[in-house]
């Protein structure tokens, strides 16, 4: 249901309610929980005490890191909702080295085809392959079993120096601007 | 001479193809009377080019020795920096008079990139975009589908329709010189499927003075007919880092004909493809609306300029449009217009009798007298590879029956579209031409081939192309067959 108020972002509805119907204003609300990772997840369980920290960012990642200096990768639920149903999740290739920022793979829904960009630089270590058959999964469990990538991070630092990468309340603070 | 010129224009990498393409319609010289009689096509001999099609060729030549009317609307001594141009902060509309599908998409690409946000901090409004090109006939299929599956690939192949890989989702479309695509390019945050699709329909409706069919927006976005709901756009969408587009087909006066016809598959002959995740096209029933491209492309500029002015005037006056008018006339045409007079744009807009308020939008026309930055070319070229237009097709099997051997095969390729494997299956009571232990051995070769590519980098393995599967069959009857069905060449 969200996905059809998601559809038309505020400003655009604004301007179009009068003059076209099919779109709808209605703010969506969401709570830091919608933002929590599965704990019944394989992402959660990969190491036993689950991540050491979670980040999300401003394009609708989020990053899950691990003691080891890996990091899952996956899209929160704001945006699997405004993508609407997936038909098609394009993967990275495992042992690529990619760039915080760089493209690592897109979701096709019913509605567009949308880049997703890894938050860090790093090798991308697995791939979830389970959604090359069943897309439908980044709409299920956008936090849990339809991560996207495990990447090694090339720089951990990063994690809490950058500015990029938004923690729990930063990122809900930033929706509440949507 | 006109070639010379052409390349003397494109001082970068600018091979012969490309020139050719610019100035031939596949369809009309490249039929034999094989071809004719295979494929039940006798009709194509008789393309005619269209009168748009004429035009075009008119307007290469003659933007060439610059001496024609097109070239009002074409800047005649101003700046002709496309980077330039694509960078404006403001709204713009950009017309490609080139005709190469791979190029036109490489322009496109490039002016979203391009494109600027309104605030470089808070990245949530841009400088919107719209444009339009006109492709010479070709087959485009969305990013992530499979063109065994979608497209007659023989027939293309016969008839040299270049098959093109967009980077948006959907389905598969059949360009040619009655159909315009338009590209409407703004933020992400302001990304929904409806609002462009109801400006291309208002802009026509609206248009007293022509005789196009009535258009609504159905409950799925697309623009279809208002009293039979027959499709005559192609919607597709791209959501990357801040930005989005809305591109779109328009059937103005297409070959349905040869549309149709492009796109069926007699899964006996070429086989029966299953393309297990990839993208799948809906079916639609098309007509064309029957607008010339010019009109189409004046009138959806001017929808595009009044939308514009619409969300100006509420980003001003959130309360409603009618106070703030004034204080927008006076204020964003002298914008416009000091660019106008910066870049010597043309106004499609403003040449139309349009409301005062409304924002006339500087139009960018991209012809032959324009240098196109070494990037463009580059991404024309990379959207021809073959890694990218057949090697992008998700993971998926081909089998193939043949009723004179009988005996199918049943190809497994894998990702990249290099070959994993094949399986021939042969029916219980055997009485082909050629013995099971014949047609077998004729295959030896192909799966060694295939075995050894498997230890070695992608681009070493097998290919699934016509030409590469049958180069290894040793029977020369099934090797043509083979190849003939999988894409037509062999």
């Amino acid at each position: 249901m969200i996905s059809s108020l998601l559809r038309a972002p505020k400003l655009a509805s604004r301007f179009s309610a009068s003059r076209y119907p099919s779109s709808r204003i209605i703010a969506a609300r969401f709570n830091s929980a919608d933002h929590k990772i599965n704990t019944n997840s394989f992402v959660y369980k990969y190491l036993e005490e689950g991540p050491k920290t979670v980040k999300y960012t401003a394009e609708h990642e989020w990053l899950a890191v691990f003691k080891d200096d890996t990091a899952f990768v996956g899209i929160t639920k704001y945006a699997s909702d405004a993508l609407g149903d997936a038909t098609f999740i394009e993967l990275p290739e495992v042992g690529v080295t990619v760039e915080a920022g760089e493209s690592i793979g897109s979701v096709e829904s019913v509605k567009s085809a949308s880049e997703i960009y890894s938050p860090v630089a790093g090798e991308i270590l697995a791939i979830n392959q389970n959604l090359e058959s069943s897309p439908g999964l980044i709409n299920e469990d956008p936090l849990g079993e339809a991560w996207i990538a495990q990447i090694k991070l090339s720089d951990p630092s990063v994690v809490e120096s950058s500015e990029e990468l938004l923690d729990v309340a930063e990122y809900d603070a930033s929706l509440e601007d949507h | 001479m006109l070639l010379l010129r052409l390349l003397a224009q494109y001082p970068v990498r600018c091979g012969k193809r490309y020139i050719r393409r610019l100035g031939s319609v596949p369809f009309q010289d490249d039929l034999d009377p094989l071809e004719d009689e295979a494929f039940g096509l006798e009709d194509f001999k008789h393309y005619e080019p269209t009168e748009q099609t004429r035009k075009q060729l008119k307007n290469i030549e003659t933007a060439v020795s610059a001496s024609d009317s097109v070239q009002e609307h074409v800047q005649p001594s101003g700046h002709r920096d496309l980077e330039a141009i694509s960078k404006i902060r403001s709204p713009l509309a950009v017309v490609s008079k080139l005709s190469n599908p791979f190029l036109n998409l490489a322009i496109e690409d490039y002016i979203y990139n391009n494109m600027p946000f309104k605030n470089t901090q808070d990245k949530k409004a841009t400088f919107n975009r719209l444009m339009f090109y006109v492709n010479s006939p070709c087959v485009v299929i969305g990013k992530n589908q499979n063109p065994w599956k979608e497209v007659n690939l023989p027939l293309l192949t016969s008839l040299r329709i270049p098959l093109v890989r967009r980077k948006s989702g959907g389905g598969t479309v059949v360009h040619d010189n009655g159909n315009v695509n338009f590209s409407f390019m703004t933020s992400k945050h302001q990304f929904d499927r409806f609002t462009f699709a109801n400006v291309v329909v208002d802009s026509v409706n609206a248009d007293k003075d022509s005789s196009a069919v009535k258009l609504k927006v159905n409950e799925r976005g697309d623009i279809v007919t208002d009293v039979d709901s027959l499709k005559v756009s192609g919607s597709a969408y791209k959501v990357s880092k801040g930005k989005s587009y809305h591109h779109g087909t328009m059937l103005l006066n297409s070959r349905l004909d040869i549309l149709g016809q492009l796109l069926h598959r007699d899964e006996e002959k070429l086989g029966v493809v299953d393309a297990m995740n990839s993208i799948s096209s809906v079916k639609s029933k098309v007509a064309n609306i029957g607008l010339s491209n010019e009109t189409f492309i004046e009138i959806v500029t001017k929808g595009f300029g009044n939308m514009v002015t619409r969300d100006e005037e509420l980003l001003e006056n959130p309360k409603g449009p009618a106070e703030s008018k004034k204080e927008v006339s006076e204020e964003e045409p002298s914008e416009i217009d000091s660019f106008n007079e910066m870049f010597n744009l043309s106004d499609f807009a403003q040449s139309s009798s349009t409301p005062v308020s409304t924002l006339s939008i500087p139009t960018f026309v991209i012809d032959s007298n324009v240098t196109l930055p070494q990037s463009i070319i580059d991404e024309a070229e990379s959207l021809k590879k073959w890694g990218w237009i057949y090697g992008n097709t998700p993971k998926f099997a081909h089998t193939l029956t043949n009723e004179k051997f009988k005996f199918s095969i049943k190809f497994n390729v894998d990702k990249n579209a290099v070959i994993e494997g094949f399986e021939l299956a042969f029916p219980e009571d055997d009485t082909g031409i050629l013995s099971k232990e014949k047609i077998q051995s004729s295959f030896e070769y192909l799966d060694q081939v295939i075995q050894q590519g498997k230890d070695q980098a992608v681009g070493e393995r097998l290919k699934y192309t016509g030409s590469g599967v049958a180069g290894f069959i040793i029977n020369d009857m099934i090797s043509d067959w083979i190849g003939e069905s999988i894409d037509g060449t062999s």
